[in-house]
């Protein structure tokens, strides 16, 4: 008796915290419901504070409720059947695999739910709007700058994402492109640093060793196998500032990076704009028509076009220390 | 004789801590935090009580339901099996292998490939630990990292995808309005019930977590008992893997991480001692649940995942703390 009473008081205060942070929401807002692939991702968290801070949720008229998908496919393709479930009016998700997503993607549309696919594609061809920067192009733009920068040529090392994600491969396909401009330019390793800082630090120092004097230049698919490789050659005491650094994402520690000189290019990719372009797009879906988009991205970053378009590209900002300190 | 001497022992080491009645009112505490933590969510939230919801509910816990009643079994004999989440991913994509749009074989080939990947990883764990003494924790702690890498060779780090539509029957289909993965986690639940109450080898289970030495001089082989629940961990990590990669109609190198750890906390939130010889899988069951109840309750009232990670993790201290109570 005792125990039971216990357990249930142990409910009773569980529930209690639940209730203070829970958000009630009222049936007569527009709801929305925004799966992110991974909240504790840096890149993700500004992406969903970015849709929290669209006008429209700031005004209080759009109700948004994000859900942390974990970086697991399966958690994702939960909280879509939770958010059919809830009967939301439009679904933003950010898909962490692309052949996963499908099939939960189709299952919303089939319940009449528009999904707008926001930062990472999806395999399925159903969806509403999909609104993403275009990964091939990020990956040709840094060997092209990278070609400018090194016009007499010179030794390459790569830190590729992981093998096999839409990222990845996209990144490196426009890599290839924009280093086959540059003849001179010889790529001497390439490995997979699995976006993460502490694998690009290894990697670094691995290579260091295995050529020494010999690296030119370093070109990441992400900021933080870059930073990784930066510290690699601080601790290795190599010159470091005379080996161009050119990454990808333009994550705050990247921009950070590039203004103290220590990474030469990153390109931005701006989370606003996958983010509340994204907002935009939904409302469009469940509005019609009559509706005028409401964030900025669309002033100068990206065209409108009605908000009917299937796929809208996000450009990429390239940044280095000339402009950095607007981005900051 | 043997086996009166065993049942003996068995019940020896149970009512050392629970009375006569104690496995009743064991199961019925936990299923009172159950109803009292859907009572809340029900209150809370408008949606929670509908029958599509319970549907989503159930088959979100299914799978990690399958990995908890192998484990299980092995938490009894006071052993931990930390490799699940690997071995499910290893034996979904060694099944996705087989039913791809260039590799088409019979369904039923994919599905024993699966199982006999996870039965036989088991039985590696098993062997590893009963015949060579390598402590439990570090024998599948080692298990983890190794069907992690397998996985990885086997598909060159890339997933598998456009499986056939009969294999993503078994995590898309449903029976009657119920959802395969779900119908999988009862039916389990109850041969797995059948097999710890009613069999022999279900009291050896028990002997040998409450008391190694007294089962062992009543000629219990506390090897093959032990090793075999390895082996049904195995098979149940095998069939949950099938369960995912359907699901998710594609197998995924990354798939499972992190799952042995939830597995792990539905056993321990269902009361099952990891001091061996004292639980059920009906406590393992509403522990699954009740996880599932948390993740979903808690995603329909839109409480941000962090607060989700702090609560989860406060539910396991704090049932762990009642079990403590109860001795």
């Amino acid at each position: 008796m005792k125990v039971t009473r216990r357990s249930t008081m142990a409910s009773f205060a569980a529930a209690a915290i639940i209730l203070s942070t829970g958000t009630a929401f009222a049936q007569s807002k527009t709801r929305i419901a925004a799966l992110s692939f991974g909240e504790s991702g840096e890149y993700m968290k500004a992406w969903s504070s970015e849709i929290q801070n669209h006008p429209a949720v700031k005004d209080g008229s759009v109700a948004v409720t994000i859900f942390d998908g974990k970086y697991d496919p399966l958690v994702q393709a939960n909280q879509i059947d939770t958010a059919i479930t809830q009967k939301f009016d439009a679904i933003i998700m950010s898909p962490f695999d692309l052949q996963a997503s499908a099939p939960a993607i189709d299952k919303a549309v089939a319940a009449g739910i528009p999904v707008i696919v926001s930062a990472l594609k999806t395999a399925s061809k159903n969806y509403t709007a999909s609104i993403i920067v275009n990964d091939t192009e990020g990956g040709r733009i840094i060997g092209d700058q990278l070609g400018k920068l090194l016009p007499n040529g010179g030794n390459v090392v790569l830190m590729e994402g992981p093998i096999g994600q839409s990222a990845q491969i996209e990144r490196k396909a426009g890599i290839d492109a924009g280093l086959a401009k540059f003849p001179k330019l010889k790529l001497i390793a390439s490995k997979s640093g699995n976006w993460s800082r502490a694998e690009g630090q290894s990697l670094m120092e691995n290579w260091l060793l295995a050529h020494p004097g010999q690296i030119n230049a370093v070109l990441a698919e992400n900021d933080e196998m870059a930073l990784g490789a930066i510290e690699a050659m601080k601790s290795a005491k190599v010159d470091f500032k005379s080996v161009p650094v050119l990454a990808i994402d333009g994550i705050p520690d990247g921009k950070r990076a590039v203004q103290k000189g220590e990474m030469t290019v990153t390109l931005y990719k701006y989370a606003r704009a996958e983010g509340q372009g994204a907002v935009d797009l939904a409302l469009r879906a469940v509005k019609g028509d009559s509706y005028k988009p409401r964030s900025e991205v669309w002033n100068s970053l990206m065209e409108w076009k009605g908000g009917t378009q299937k796929d809208y590209v996000v450009p990429w900002l390239i940044l280095d220390s000339s402009n950095v300190a607007k981005y900051m | 004789m043997v086996a009166n001497a065993i049942s003996n022992v068995a019940t020896g080491a149970r009512s050392k801590s629970i009375a006569a009645v104690g496995p009743y009112l064991k199961s019925f505490s936990i299923v009172i935090v159950f109803v009292v933590i859907s009572a809340f969510f029900a209150v809370a939230n408008e949606y929670f009580m509908t029958w599509l919801n319970w549907v989503n509910l159930l088959r979100q816990s299914s799978i990690n339901g399958v990995l908890a009643i192998g484990v299980t079994f092995v938490i009894l004999t006071k052993g931990i099996d930390l490799s699940v989440g690997s071995v499910m991913a290893l034996a979904g994509m060694i099944a996705a292998s087989l039913v791809t749009s260039t590799n088409q074989h019979f369904v039923l080939w994919a599905i024993l490939a699966g199982l006999g990947t996870g039965a036989a990883l088991g039985l590696l764990n098993g062997v590893i630990v009963t015949t060579f003494n390598v402590p439990p924790f570090v024998a599948t702690l080692g298990m983890l990292s190794m069907a992690r890498g397998l996985t990885l060779i086997f598909s060159d780090g890339r997933p598998v995808p456009n499986l056939s539509e009969s294999f993503r029957w078994i995590g898309g289909g449903s029976v009657a309005g119920v959802p395969v993965p779900v119908l999988i986690l009862f039916l389990v639940f109850a041969i797995g019930w059948v097999v710890l109450s009613y069999t022999t080898f279900g009291r050896y289970v028990y002997a040998v977590g409450g008391n190694d030495k007294a089962a062992k001089t009543s000629g219990i082989s506390t090897r093959t008992v032990i090793a075999s629940t390895y082996v049904i961990s195995g098979l149940l990590a095998g069939l949950a893997g099938l369960v995912l990669t359907s699901r998710t109609t594609a197998a995924l190198p990354q798939a499972g991480i992190g799952y042995e750890l939830d597995a792990i906390a539905a056993v321990v939130i269902g009361g099952t001692s990891l001091a061996g010889g004292r639980g059920s899988l009906v406590g393992t069951l509403f522990g699954a649940l009740i996880i599932g109840t948390i993740n979903n309750g808690m995603d329909l009232m839109g409480v941000s995942s962090y607060y989700q990670q702090l609560l989860k993790g406060a539910i396991i201290v704090v049932a762990v703390m009642l079990d403590q109570f109860r001795k």
